[in-house]
């Protein structure tokens, strides 16, 4: 198992601050719905960060990680669509809801293929949400610019639970230490993406 | 020659300074020292009274530094059969009991005296946690029954309600809910330590929570801890007015919390019960900083 380094760990506590000063201060003035969704996904990435930095990387092997992990997509999604597409969502919070809640039970039951193909209808609809609205809404000038940051977080973060997922496979194509060594940068550039992107956006 | 023995001397100093910098628990001591400044931050008195807060950490510093070296003194005998403590300066004879005692005593003099300065009613209230943790903690109650952590965790509360005390000149019902939170947070930071080192205190003859009821009724007391620690920093975080963001992220933090307790009752482990007790340090610090940043917006 590769040992967590001090910068690694620097890294993290910079990212849980990040996190942290969304719940704060980046998501105020928002309806009581998006301002929920938005703390759930900021939420879950202040703890992830304080969870690796106590436990170290080992605890991505959890079975858990994987359904924790889509949280953040699921509900930052569901908080753009709730602040930009209010009529769509309720249908896309039983689709959050229930796509979270069948991740949870094939992981627990160890379905096999069924999870992966839950995991990746799931995680990958999460992320297109993310990645594409708000870059479209930047292009529309119904935000600014600076929103697309968001969609370019998004893109990344799916290449994060990518990477997650690489390290449940046996042959691996990319190797663990590498997927462990660049974790912490990503999910760093990550949240930084989401703050600038709407902080400013 | 002359360079040779000033160099000699030089080092002297700094090993004796170190010894008895280990006498203070200065981790420990810290963390209290930031629940202390919390509670006098979270009146919202003008903190640029820097005569005042100066008064307020030296003189915490002080009694809290005294009170855990004059415990060191009491408990030299338990430390000396526990391989966590045997090598710290009172068992190992680095620094001899009269030493330590008249340190300590000088340390808890000189901080009452300046606590009194500032205030008598802070001054009450200091000397309350230092009665209790040498009197009724240290000496009547740790070797007697586990259940002494209680007052362990009720001088624990006094540096806070001290600080908030000084600030604003009286007892209120927020300090005396800020001084519960940290009442009932500490059987989680103790508990899991008296897991982690069940040989140690058993060899020392320490009743334990975990040795008495066992390690399955331990960790359901530690939940239990959690949640009561997570509610009472809550409420007096709502009672002191934070706006919505402060207490969106103590909410945060407060799932991260009890998830730890939860899943440490489930999949029971020495890594899960180490890291539940880091994150329960971390998770007071978080929460205190949330209320200084809180109260000063």
């Amino acid at each position: 198992m590769t040992k967590m380094t001090i910068l690694n760990r620097i890294i993290l506590l910079i990212t849980g601050h990040a996190a942290g000063y969304m719940i704060i201060a980046g998501i105020e003035g928002l309806d009581i719905w998006t301002t929920f969704f938005y703390t759930i996904a900021f939420g879950v990435l202040v703890l992830s960060c304080l969870l690796l930095m106590l436990f170290g990387f080992e605890i991505l092997d959890n079975t858990l990680v994987v359904v924790v992990a889509t949280l953040i997509p699921l509900s930052l999604s569901l908080g753009i669509i709730s602040s930009y597409l209010p009529e769509y969502k309720f249908v896309y919070l039983i689709f959050a809801v229930l796509g979270l809640a069948l991740i949870f039970f094939t992981r627990i039951r160890e379905t096999g293929k069924l999870a992966i193909v839950i995991l990746a209808v799931v995680h990958g609809l999460a992320g297109l949400v993310i990645t594409f609205l708000p870059i479209t809404l930047s292009l529309n000038n119904i935000t600014s610019i600076w929103f697309s940051l968001v969609g370019l977080g998004g893109a990344l973060i799916g290449l994060t639970g990518l990477l997650l997922a690489f390290l449940k496979m046996e042959k691996a194509i990319v190797s663990q230490k590498l997927i462990y060594n660049i974790f912490p940068i990503l999910l760093l550039v990550v949240t930084a993406l989401f703050v600038v992107g709407m902080s400013f956006g | 020659m002359k360079e040779v023995n000033t160099t000699t001397d030089g080092n002297l100093i700094k090993l004796k300074v170190k010894q008895y910098w280990t006498l203070i628990k200065s981790l420990q001591t810290g963390l209290l020292l930031v629940t202390g400044f919390t509670g006098y931050i979270s009146a919202r008195c003008p903190v640029m009274n820097w005569e005042t807060l100066a008064g307020l950490i030296g003189s915490l510093f002080l009694t809290i530094s005294g009170s855990t070296v004059l415990n060191m003194v009491y408990d030299q005998d338990i430390d000396a059969k526990m391989n966590r403590t045997s090598h710290r300066p009172l068992p190992s004879g680095a620094i001899s009991s009269r030493q330590a005692l008249i340190f300590g005593v000088l340390l808890s003099l000189l901080g009452m005296i300046w606590a009194f300065s500032l205030s008598t009613i802070y001054a009450i209230v200091v000397f309350s946690g230092l009665f209790i943790d040498v009197i009724i903690y240290t000496v009547w109650l740790k070797r007697k029954t586990a259940f002494s952590i209680i007052w362990g965790g009720i001088s624990g509360g006094m540096p806070i309600l001290a600080g908030r005390v000084l600030g604003i000149g009286q007892v209120d019902s927020i300090g005396i809910l800020l001084a519960i939170s940290i009442l009932l947070w500490i059987p989680t930071h103790i508990l899991t330590f008296n897991m982690r080192h069940f040989d140690d205190y058993n060899r020392a003859g320490i009743p334990t929570f975990p040795l008495i009821y066992g390690y399955k009724n331990t960790r359901l007391v530690i939940a239990l801890s959690c949640i009561g620690a997570a509610i009472a920093i809550g409420l007096g975080s709502y009672a002191l007015g934070l706006a919505w963001g402060y207490l969106r992220l103590l909410a945060v933090l407060t799932v991260g919390f009890m998830g730890l307790a939860i899943y440490s009752i489930k999949r029971p482990s020495e890594k899960v019960n180490f890291a539940l007790f880091k994150y329960a340090s971390l998770f007071m610090l978080g929460s205190m900083w949330m209320m200084v940043l809180g109260a000063l917006k």
